[in-house]
């Protein structure tokens, strides 16, 4: 009796641990998000659309400022971007993940895309994809292309191969073309609300594809292998098929609604953390935007200039009232007279909730035609390229009014303050000596608070010629031409990095110029 | 079958408790002398004590002892250190004389091994080390596991210096993993593994200069533990001791067994209190010349932006200021307009003299004071029921104002026998800790030890409690529109902010329930044949806000989180043993069979706002319009079920050898490979039995030569074979993972060597353990950094191999030992070299695989680990230096190697810094370490020390980088005003091979700043921060005075009494430039060794401690 109380013990122990192994599966399912593949493709949008370009407004603030010498942070002691102390972690690794990150993304919109047969975020992952792509090589040079995000996918590779600068560029070509079709085809987008840039119009979304085919052709321009110029005119003497930005109205911008989560990305930055107590406008900037009489007036003011920035307001450090900039690049012993009652960022037009974020504005285009009619890429020669210029100026005028308006005092600029502005020797093309260095000023005035375009163009064109600071010791004062391959690309991808690097002909530093850049060109690379 | 426990016996134990009454009955007296085994010495000091009772006294002087006994048949217990244990039976004697016999050797040590299963030390083919209660009860610590540091070769265990309970990283043998977070001993308490680890509030690194969120350190599962309660801890180190515990145990196991009701009849109480003072220290070497300034002195320095209105002059200079220490030289005659100088009612502003504040950076900390009280009681009927209950109230008032805890532990153990053949076990805990502020840790703009280091040295800690406490830190004096950079304490925007605000406004508050204890059944089913059935649970529940007003950094609108946790963890277990002796006892064998259902159940929700509405108010609805609370939940389930048993054989108490096998079924792997099992063998000879040594060589009492093998594998996390999108703030979104999983990943692999001699000589009086072992890890499951234009930042892979190889030494010895004065040492010393032997496939060898550290000191700072080579060492900046091969010419015109020289510009004579930051810098790992411990016992004063030492290691430090290069330490004092000729040399030449011809630098740097601030002492140099953590530590010091038996006895009442003075840290012998050399970051749920990041001051701490006994 006994022994059988045992045996039914053992065997009930027993019994019950070995029912076991059945439930496992189960067990293992996660339960608190969603197994990649089972969403609509517009899961993927707004995330990108909306955090990439907060994520753009940061790096636009933090590099793109400091590097184009807007603005200087030599108020603090730890920031010294604009002394070139840039380096793996933070920098490389932070622009090289932030394009592969959303690059990934817009990669799996694209296929849900085309899985469950949505022709609109199709064609807008492809525009997305070319916008990410395009600034990754603009910024690194050779970068995976074909090979890149298969990783994940089966039979994918963790060793992508690199293609040069140019063969990006001729795939992004296709890509911008193959959106294009689609986007012709007007496919609907099935929730406009979601769409915070254009509210679901395809062909809103065509213009700003196309006028990022402008853009990245004209980047190229330089390499006349590429024939850019053919494919310019090809695109502005045929609208209809490739419709671009005719007015501010189709700039590419995200409107922030300033409800969360759709918060600007400096909705709740302070003045002190965005501006006054380190990043400072320049010289440069100021020098570009504000006319100097011989006895050291300043008599004319870029009607821009009080949108973007501030007079330092205080009394005992600008007791005149005026516009300073700080010193780009300066050293220690020079900060603390350089710095003083310098200008600051405009924090209310910046800082708000509801901050629109900008990928690509009208002017820019203009921008491109006055350049390719100036260089004969197209036609119209120095005439035409007057009115593009002309035509862009008062497009950017026109952005930077409108958030004028929450500038204290609000700032309006009229088209007669426009008309003053293009005759006098700021903006007047007719009294510019050289045309090309008068564009490229104009032109870096205009990309402001645009991504890190001004920065891709200041390589490219050498304009404005910017002052190198004596401190900008950390890249031996060499403003950098490029960001450095990531560590993890050159640990786990050696073999092919290393190739992309000799191709490009230098180490992995911040020396070793971009294909197309005028540095490249000129120096016969 | 019901158990029937005597509830009557329970509640007469509880009541006597309550109500302590002498048992009156007939009295009567006994004398006798104690003596030594010749029959002829006395015996001074023996302890005679009426078993089952609390009566007892000592023999004098000359031997003799006089008890008053009672009751029907006394016994007496005459016992002595060194003796074997006499029992005496009265009867009708009234003189009884008692000739001791020296104890035989010892070698009936009982150690618990894994499933709670005790055994003879000596039969164990594999290293376990016992610590004692008392030896983590000596000092009270503010992490129990600190008392183990020093106590155990081979054990590391490491804190981050994060608060009032720093959680610790406990490792046993280095390293095991390339998973740094999966290293960790298991720890086992009543034979039930307890959660360890630490639960983080958020996975951000304590290093970083952007994102206002922080890890706060809220002590580890692990530190919840009472050690009042603990009565043994076995270290159970290698695979082959704990390959029974299956894959949670592969890092080895730390077994805890607390402490049960007494075994012998009757009623216990014991009492014990101590106070404990805690008080900073270890400072940098701040210098004292030089005051706030970043132009060495070339402008007067100036807090304020003045104007006529404000001073009454119009002779005032321009504002200028920095935190740095670059500036003026301090004098009383130098009157400058200060913050201090500021009348706040009239806002007028003075001068004030111009001198160095001497509680700058110390003045916030205050003496912490811990008060530690607690009640055991104990009871038994002398026939296998007891009872034990304690109560353990903790209350600590920290060394930073307003952070501390409390926490209350409730233990209750319970055992009887249900019949003649079956024994019900049962013991339980409750602990709970709650914290109005547990202080954020790490170098970041939101806690005080960021606050401190950019601090001004000209300003007195009383003007940053005066700025707070008369509210003055608010939003307009912080504007930097109404002066240059506002008028607050610290310029606005750049980040530090008043230290006292930070500890009264944003608080971390935690609230901390947890169970855990088991219920066990032992069935007596046959002659030799047992079966046991236990369960345990482990839970605990945790709440945590963390407050942040406006106006701090990054939540300039104010932020709030509440956080509930929920651990729960069940594990039920059976084994069937057969014991049985064969061949007259020669051969001895133990066999079992057991199996065990684990299942792990964790849940997290999280609220957050990001700003709030009304500032200062904190609960989830204070938002504002257009802002949702983000919600994040997660939960995980796991489960795993296994089989095991072992077989272990004896012969003629000389040869042993066991034999284990495990198989566990885990949920987390995939079907191909969720099934996996491991064996072990362990066997092990008693020399001095083989060969006799007894007779043959009587100097050596016990030596045994043990050598084991074993296998374990380790499974994974939960939900880690798919992939998963992760979730959006924006509703609706989502994103791809940032790890690529392997489906088919395998479990990992650790394969061990262990070989081991344990001998002891001169009758146990000097002994030592001697252990080598090797262990390799192989199929190791990791995340490894992967390109992310790949499509994802991590990939988990099965991949490398790690080997750990050492030797760990304990030695002990009795120097001395006579009935008044005994003097006890022991000695243990451990080396382990932790080599990375390979990656995954494809890896390039010449490059580093980076310890993911949640922090790499922003780029400036690696902790690699290469191919081929010892893991864990550190990179970064250095300064650049000759080439191999250089030399110049000296006086004589003879060629002098100058190779490894600090290359010095000819004209300017500063250095240059590399330009990347690869230049190793040492490793972190040391050589060697070890502790030391000695007690030295007077009659009944006991006198204690416990030292620790390192050798090897090295550590990069944020605080001596922060602080360097701003010149606020006496590193930067020579040459500030007159310049310094450097030590290095200048190129004059390259050659064709790299090496340059030099010569030797004459030139005197007058850039003083620029060359220490920007180069030597650059904070992103890691050279000039990293330093070396050899160290030797007085970590405990205690003088006890118990009193004695007979003065015990008198009170009647008292069983006995000690009271005890103790010190710990009492000092640290070292180069590390401030603070502990030991130590981490803490990073998430990890603490990370090899860096410091704005650790809190080491602590002195200084108690006494009362113990009573009825």
């Amino acid at each position: 009796m006994k022994k059988l109380k045992i045996l039914a013990i053992c065997l009930f122990v027993l019994g019950s641990l070995y029912s076991c192994t059945k439930n496992f599966e189960e067990i293992n399912t996660n339960p608190n998000t969603t197994l990649v593949g089972m969403i609509q493709p517009s899961g993927m949008f707004e995330p990108i659309l909306y955090n990439s370009a907060n994520q753009w407004l940061n790096r636009t603030w933090y590099y793109n400022n400091e590097l184009m010498q807007f603005t200087a942070h030599t108020g603090g002691v730890t920031r010294r971007e604009h002394l070139y102390f840039l380096e793996d972690s933070r920098d490389w690794y932070g622009f090289w993940n932030h394009y592969a990150t959303y690059g990934k993304n817009i990669d799996h919109m694209y296929e849900l895309a085309q899985e469950n047969d949505d022709p609109s975020l199709e064609a807008i992952a492809l525009t997305f994809k070319v916008l990410f792509f395009s600034n990754m090589t603009d910024m690194f040079g050779s970068v995976p292309y074909e090979e890149a995000f298969t990783g994940r996918k089966l039979g994918g590779t963790l060793t992508p191969k690199f293609n040069t600068q140019k063969e990006v560029y001729e795939f992004l070509f296709e890509d911008l073309e193959k959106a294009n079709d689609i986007y012709a085809t007007s496919p609907i987008f099935l929730n406009p609300a979601m769409d915070g840039m254009y509210g679901g119009d395809m062909q809103a979304w065509r213009k700003f594809n196309n006028s990022l085919y402008l853009r990245i052709l004209c980047r190229i321009s330089g390499r006349s292998e590429m024939n850019a110029g053919a494919k310019m005119t090809e695109i502005i003497n045929n609208p209809a098929k490739y419709p671009l930005f005719t007015s501010n109205a189709d700039n590419a911008v995200v409107k922030f609604s300033g409800n969360d989560p759709y918060i600007s990305n400096f909705g709740t930055t302070t003045e002190s953390d965005f501006t006054s107590s380190g990043r400072k406008l320049t010289r440069q900037l100021i020098g570009l935007t504000v006319q100097t009489d011989i006895n050291g007036n300043q008599v004319y003011v870029d009607p821009r200039l009080p949108v973007i920035g501030k007079k330092n307001p205080i009394v005992e450090v600008n007791p005149d009232n005026i516009w300073i900039g700080t010193v780009s690049g300066c050293t220690e012993i020079e900060r603390s007279e350089v710095d003083r009652g310098t200008s600051w960022l405009n924090y209310r037009v910046f800082c708000r909730r509801d901050a629109p974020a900008t990928y690509m504005d009208y002017a820019e285009v203009q921008f491109i035609l006055a350049e390719a009619a100036l260089k004969n890429h197209i036609t119209g020669g120095a005439a035409a390229a007057k009115s593009y210029y002309e035509a862009g100026v008062r497009a950017s005028m026109v952005k930077w009014s409108e958030q004028g308006a929450f500038s204290d005092p609000a700032v309006t600029i009229t088209t007669g303050d426009v008309d003053t502005y293009l005759a006098s020797p700021l903006g007047s093309w007719d009294l510019a000596t050289n045309k090309e260095e008068f564009l490229g000023n104009q032109k870096w005035l205009a990309l402001f608070w645009v991504g890190m375009e001004a920065y891709h163009e200041y390589r490219r064109t050498g304009y404005p010629v910017l002052t190198i600071g004596e401190g900008t010791v950390y890249n031996d004062n060499i403003l950098p031409t490029r960001f450095g391959y990531p560590n993890v690309t050159i640990s786990t991808n050696n073999a092919n990095a290393t190739a992309a690097l000799e191709e490009m002909g230098g180490p992995n530093d911040m020396k070793t110029p971009v294909w197309w850049s005028k540095q490249a060109i000129s120096g016969g690379k | 079958m019901k158990i029937k426990p005597d509830l009557k016996i329970v509640l007469a134990i509880l009541l006597l408790a309550l109500v302590i009454f002498p048992v009156m009955a007939q009295e009567r007296q006994v004398t006798g002398t104690v003596y030594e085994p010749d029959g002829v010495t006395p015996v001074f000091g023996a302890t005679v004590v009426i078993k089952g009772t609390s009566t007892g006294t000592s023999t004098d002087a000359r031997g003799a002892y006089s008890i008053r006994v009672t009751g029907d048949n006394p016994v007496l217990e005459i016992q002595f250190l060194g003796y074997v244990k006499q029992e005496v039976a009265v009867g009708n004697r009234s003189v009884i004389n008692v000739v001791l016999e020296e104890e035989a050797i010892e070698v009936s040590a009982v150690v618990v091994t894994a499933l709670g299963l005790t055994r003879e030390e000596k039969s164990l083919g594999y290293a376990v080390t016992k610590v004692d209660n008392e030896d983590l009860t000596k000092a009270v610590n503010s992490n129990w596991l600190n008392g183990m540091a020093g106590k155990v070769a081979g054990l590391t265990a490491v804190g981050a210096g994060t608060g009032p309970i720093s959680s610790m990283r406990v490792t046993l043998r280095g390293d095991q993993s390339l998973n740094y977070g999966a290293n960790e001993a298991l720890f086992i308490v009543d034979g039930v593994p307890v959660r360890s680890g630490t639960t983080a509030t958020s996975g951000s690194s304590p290093y970083t200069n952007s994102g206002g969120d922080f890890p706060v350190d809220f002590g580890n599962g692990a530190s919840d533990l009472n050690p009042e309660d603990i009565e043994t801890v076995s270290v159970l180190k290698g695979p082959a001791a704990t390959a029974l515990y299956g894959s949670r145990a592969a890092n080895g196991a730390i077994v805890i067994t607390t402490k049960s009701g007494r075994r012998d009849k009757g009623i216990g109480v014991t009492v014990n209190s101590s106070f404990v003072v805690e008080r900073a220290g270890y400072w940098p070497d701040f210098q004292t010349q030089f005051g706030s300034g970043s132009d060495i002195g070339q402008n007067e320095y100036c807090f304020w932006t003045l104007n006529p209105s404000l001073t009454g002059t119009t002779d005032y200079p321009s504002r200028n200021l920095s935190r740095y220490a670059w500036g003026e030289e301090f004098s009383e005659d130098k009157l400058r307009y200060q913050y201090e100088g500021k009348d706040w009612e009239t806002g007028l502003i003075s001068p004030t003299p111009f001198v160095y504040q001497d509680d700058w950076f110390t003045g916030i900390f205050q003496d912490g004071i811990t008060l530690n009280n607690s009640v055991a009681i104990s009871g038994s009927n002398g026939e296998g029921q007891n009872v034990r209950f304690s109560v353990t109230d903790t209350r600590n008032k920290w060394i930073l104002p307003n952070t501390g805890y409390n926490k209350q532990a409730y233990s209750f153990s319970f055992e009887t026998p249900v019949n003649r053949h079956i024994d019900f076990r049962t013991k339980v805990n409750y602990y709970r800790t709650d914290s109005d502020n547990m202080p954020m840790a790490g170098y970041h703009q939101t806690t005080v030890m960021y606050d401190l280091m950019w601090g001004y040295n000209s300003n007195s800690m009383s003007n940053w409690r005066d700025e707070y406490f008369e509210g003055r830190f608010n939003a307009i004096n912080r504007n930097a529109t109404i002066s240059e950079n506002g008028n607050s304490l610290v310029v606005a925007g750049t980040g530090s902010y008043n230290p006292y605000r930070v500890l009264y406004e944003e608080l971390n508050t935690t609230d901390k329930d947890r169970v855990f204890g088991n219920m066990g059944f032992t069935f007596h089913l046959l002659e030799g044949l047992t079966l046991d059935l236990r369960s345990g649970i482990d839970l605990g529940v945790e709440f945590r806000t963390q407050r942040k007003p406006k106006l701090t950094y990054v939540w300039n609108n104010g932020f709030y989180r509440e956080q509930s946790m929920t651990n729960f963890e069940i594990n039920s277990d059976f084994l069937l043993r057969y014991q049985k002796d064969f061949l007259d006892g020669r051969l001895t064998s133990t066999a079992a069979f057991g199996g065990n259902n684990m299942v792990y159940h964790y849940r997290r929700n999280t609220v957050q706002l990001d700003e709030l509405d009304i500032d200062g108010v904190y609960h989830i609805n204070n938002v504002p319009f257009g802002i949702i609370p983000d919600p994040s939940n997660y939960r995980s389930y796991k489960t795993i079920n296994s089989l095991y048993g072992f077989v272990s054989l004896g012969w003629d108490d000389t040869y042993y050898l066991d034999i284990t096998g495990r198989n566990d079924w885990s949920s987390t792997l995939s079907r191909d490979n969720w099934s996996y099992f491991y064996p072990s063998v362990a066997a092990s000879v008693l020399l001095d039995q083989a060969f006799d040594f007894r007779t043959n060589l009587p100097v050596v009492s016990f030596a045994k030569l043990r050598l084991s093998w074993a296998n374990v594998g380790n499974d994974t996390s939960p939900y880690s074979l798919d992939q998963y999108y992760s979730a959006s703030s924006i509703s609706g979104g989502y994103a791809l993972p940032s790890t690529i999983p392997d489906p088919m990943i395998k479990p990992e692999n650790v394969e061990s060597w262990e070989l081991g001699l344990d001998a002891k000589f001169f009758r146990n009086r000097l002994g030592f353990d001697l252990a080598l072992y090797s262990s390799s890890t192989t199929n190791q499951i990791v995340s490894v950094d992967i390109d992310p234009i790949v499509g994802a930042s991590g990939m988990n892979i099965n991949a490398g191999e790690i080997t750990n190889k050492g030797i760990e030494v304990a030695l002990y010895a009795t120097p001395v030992k006579s009935s008044d004065f005994t003097w006890d040492i022991t000695l243990n010393w451990a080396k382990n070299k932790n080599t990375l032997v390979s990656l995954q496939e494809g890896w390039d060898p010449d490059q580093p695989f980076e310890t993911d550290m949640g922090t790499t000191i922003g780029g400036r700072l690696h902790v690699y680990s290469y191919i081929g080579q010892e893991m864990h060492q550190i990179y970064g900046f250095a300064l650049q230096r000759a080439p191999e091969g250089s030399y110049y010419i000296d006086d004589n015109g003879k060629q002098v190697d100058c190779s490894g020289q600090v290359i010095l510009d000819a004209t300017t004579g500063l250095p240059s810094v590399e330009s990347t930051a690869d230049h190793f810098l040492g490793k972190v790992n040391p050589d060697w370490r070890g502790g030391f411990s000695t007690s030295l016992r007077y009659k009944n004063l006991t006198l204690s020390g416990v030292f620790s030492y390192q050798w090897g290691g090295h550590r990069y430090s944020v605080t001596n980088g922060i602080l360097s290069y701003q010149g606020k330490l006496t590193n930067s004092l020579e040459g500030r005003y007159d310049g310094i000729v450097a030590e290095g040399v200048n190129i004059v030449s390259t050659n064709e091979d790299g090496s340059a011809v030099c010569q030797v630098n004459n030139t005197v740097t007058n850039s003083i700043y620029t060359y220490y601030q920007a180069r030597v002492l650059d904070r992103y140099n890691g050279e000039s921060h990293t330093f070396e953590t050899s160290f030797l530590k007085f970590k405990e010091a205690r003088l006890e005075y118990a009193l004695p038996a007979a003065l015990v006895q008198k009170t009647k009442v008292l069983q006995g009494a000690s009271i005890a003075l103790f010190a710990t840290n009492i000092f640290s012998w070292d180069k590390w430039p401030q603070y502990d050399p030991e130590g981490g970051i803490m990073t998430g749920t990890n603490v990370y060794s090899g860096v410091e990041a704005g650790a809190f001051p080491m602590t002195r701490t200084l108690g006494m401690n009362l113990r009573l006994s009825f």
